[in-house]
């Protein structure tokens, strides 16, 4: 559905030299400097595929997006999305997607959410049963039903983001692109259109790219993974392999029924020791050995294993990948 | 072609139910044109208090170029204007983004986006100064006449819209142009607002050939105040065509260029 091959895109711009003389040099001889946002980039995705795009900030997961959706054309490669090359820009091909830009909005500010769906219905071509149907669906999902003739800038940010959503998915696209969708929402914002995204690729078997900050959009959402950093391709595959290559260790809590003096010794790195309470990394491949040694020796009240915390990974996977 | 006119439709429905919104702003739209079209009044009354005529064109020639000059104006700011303004704007801060992922054609979509219904009121007001310069001028217009002063008026409004966009669509290519638009401003003041008869020599070449401000509400008058020789016709409409296709090339160029903005 999606062949990305070799793609680059360069920009181009006139560096400026700090003070006077750099101001001076700017205006009659600037220097000229390429930056190359996306690196030799392929990729593949099936129909009904959700697949996450992540990757520090300036990785180059925006330029993607926007080369994906012929938003601006690529430098160097191609791009076959169902038969279309993106920046031609054709009508039918632009029919197929939509594109959620958290920071950027589609809706129409003084007016009612309501008006922005119907001049993307006129815009779509969306015929009067589909777009009837789809609007009660999507109004009923995201219970917005009493916001629909408040205007768009008396509405929350969660709102307003899930009525972007609601103007994006009226045409029934084949595939949406999501660019940071929970960006700035509040934790059950964010769960309800992690649910829905779920639903709509359950149900119609969308095809979803998304990019975001919130590793756990990306976990809970996306089968498979592509990590971008300093706009080359650094990893694809699963979130699971991506979290036990980078972080091969589980958290182990332990809280001893009685205080425990000393301690045998344990093939673990130990993040806080107390008589009462222990809690540790421990190698995956060690941990049932290390609870069972643990169970043998004392008396356990209450034990817990975890996985690294998120944003200790994410961290690691920007840093060492 | 349908769909764009109901497309336009809607968006004028839009604009008109936000502007009514801002009720404030709405009639300010229309008291700005209605006193900017009474000082330009007032301002060639007082002229022709001291000479008959400006190279041959009376008072009553001067109402109706006046007038006109108020017709493509409110056509343009009830339009197109403040869309094409905005345009460099768009392209600096990369909100032009989601209207090129929209299924339309993104020039139209980028002209028609703002319209601004208060400014039609002027075409009112200039026709009814058309009508006086026409009937205390002792003008006899045909229909033929009348039909041929629409369409010159309709090519006028192109080529205004025309001129407008191929200044912003450099912002493609340079991002910030408030420097040219500021010249651009200037032209409008000196070439549009003065009759395209003052104009001589390199000037005449300049403002009606190279940046042919000085057509816009010149050519319509002249028709209908029976000035106009009919192989002007051609040279206008030539000069309507090839800015409408400079515009049009430039647009699509710049889009090719466009690098949007981070995010």
């Amino acid at each position: 559905m999606i062949r990305v091959n070799h793609l680059k895109r360069d920009y181009y711009f006139k560096e400026k030299e700090p003070g006077f003389k750099g101001s001076l040099r700017y205006l009659f001889k600037p220097k000229k400097v390429t930056k190359t946002a996306v690196k030799d980039f392929s990729f593949h995705i099936k129909k009904g595929e959700i697949v996450g795009l992540i990757g520090p900030n300036g990785a180059g997961k925006t330029t993607l997006i926007k080369m994906l959706t012929g938003i601006i054309p690529p430098s160097e490669g191609t791009i076959d999305i169902m038969g279309f090359v993106p920046s031609e820009l054709k009508d039918d091909f632009r029919k197929k997607y939509a594109v959620i830009m958290g920071q950027k909005s589609q809706l129409w500010w003084d007016l009612p959410a309501l008006d922005s769906f119907q001049l993307n219905k006129e815009i779509y071509q969306i015929p009067d049963a589909q777009y009837e149907k789809n609007l009660k669906e999507l109004v009923d999902i995201f219970e917005v039903e009493a916001f629909l003739q408040k205007q768009v800038r008396q509405l929350s940010l969660g709102q307003r983001m899930k009525m972007e959503i609601i103007a994006s998915l009226l045409h029934d696209p084949e595939v949406i692109f999501l660019d940071e969708p929970t960006i700035g929402l509040d934790g059950v914002a964010q769960k309800q259109i992690r649910k829905f995204l779920k639903k709509v690729n359950e149900e119609r078997h969308t095809t979803i790219i998304l990019t975001s900050h919130y590793m756990e959009d990306i976990k809970s959402l996306c089968e498979r993974i592509i990590v971008i950093n300093d706009g080359e391709k650094v990893y694809e595959g699963t979130y699971q392999d991506l979290v036990n290559k980078v972080s091969p260790y589980k958290i182990v809590e332990v809280v001893f029924e009685i205080a425990v003096e000393v301690l045998i010794e344990l093939p673990v790195e130990y993040m806080e020791k107390n008589p009462y309470k222990i809690k540790m990394k421990v190698d995956k491949s060690k941990v049932n050995e290390v609870v069972g040694q643990l169970f043998n020796h004392y008396a356990i009240e209450d034990l817990a294993i975890e996985e690294e915390d998120i944003t200790d990974v994410v961290e690691k996977i920007y840093r060492d990948i | 072609m349908r769909r764009y006119i109901r497309l336009v439709g809607i968006l004028f429905k839009f604009k008109l139910s936000r502007s009514m919104i801002y009720s404030g702003n709405f009639w300010m739209a229309f008291i700005v044109d209605f006193f900017l079209f009474v000082f330009q009044l007032v301002a060639f009354v007082s002229i022709y208090q001291f000479i008959d005529t400006i190279n041959g064109w009376d008072l009553n020639q001067m109402f109706v170029f006046i007038g006109t000059f108020s017709i493509v104006d409110s056509m343009a700011m009830g339009t197109f204007f403040f869309g094409i303004i905005n345009l460099p704007e768009k392209i600096r801060t990369g909100s032009l983004d989601i209207m090129i992922a929209k299924p339309i054609d993104t020039q139209f979509f980028v002209s028609a986006e703002s319209f601004n219904p208060g400014s039609l009121f002027g075409i009112i007001t200039g026709s009814c100064m058309v009508m006086y310069g026409l009937s205390s001028g002792g003008y006899v217009v045909s229909m033929i006449q009348v039909l041929g002063y629409i369409l010159l008026l309709i090519m006028m409004y192109l080529l205004f819209y025309s001129m407008m966009l191929i200044v912003r669509t450099l912002a493609f290519i340079f991002v910030k142009i408030n420097t040219l638009t500021q010249v651009e401003d200037s032209v409008i003041e000196f070439a549009f607002r003065i009759p395209g008869t003052a104009f001589k020599g390199i000037s005449k070449v300049i403002f009606m050939v190279i940046i042919p401000y000085g057509l816009i509400a010149t050519v319509p008058t002249e028709h209908i105040t029976n000035m106009l020789e009919p192989s002007q016709w051609l040279i206008v409409t030539g000069i309507t065509l090839f800015f409408f296709g400079l515009a049009r090339f430039m647009f699509k160029f710049g889009m090719g260029r466009y690098t949007s903005a981070s995010s």
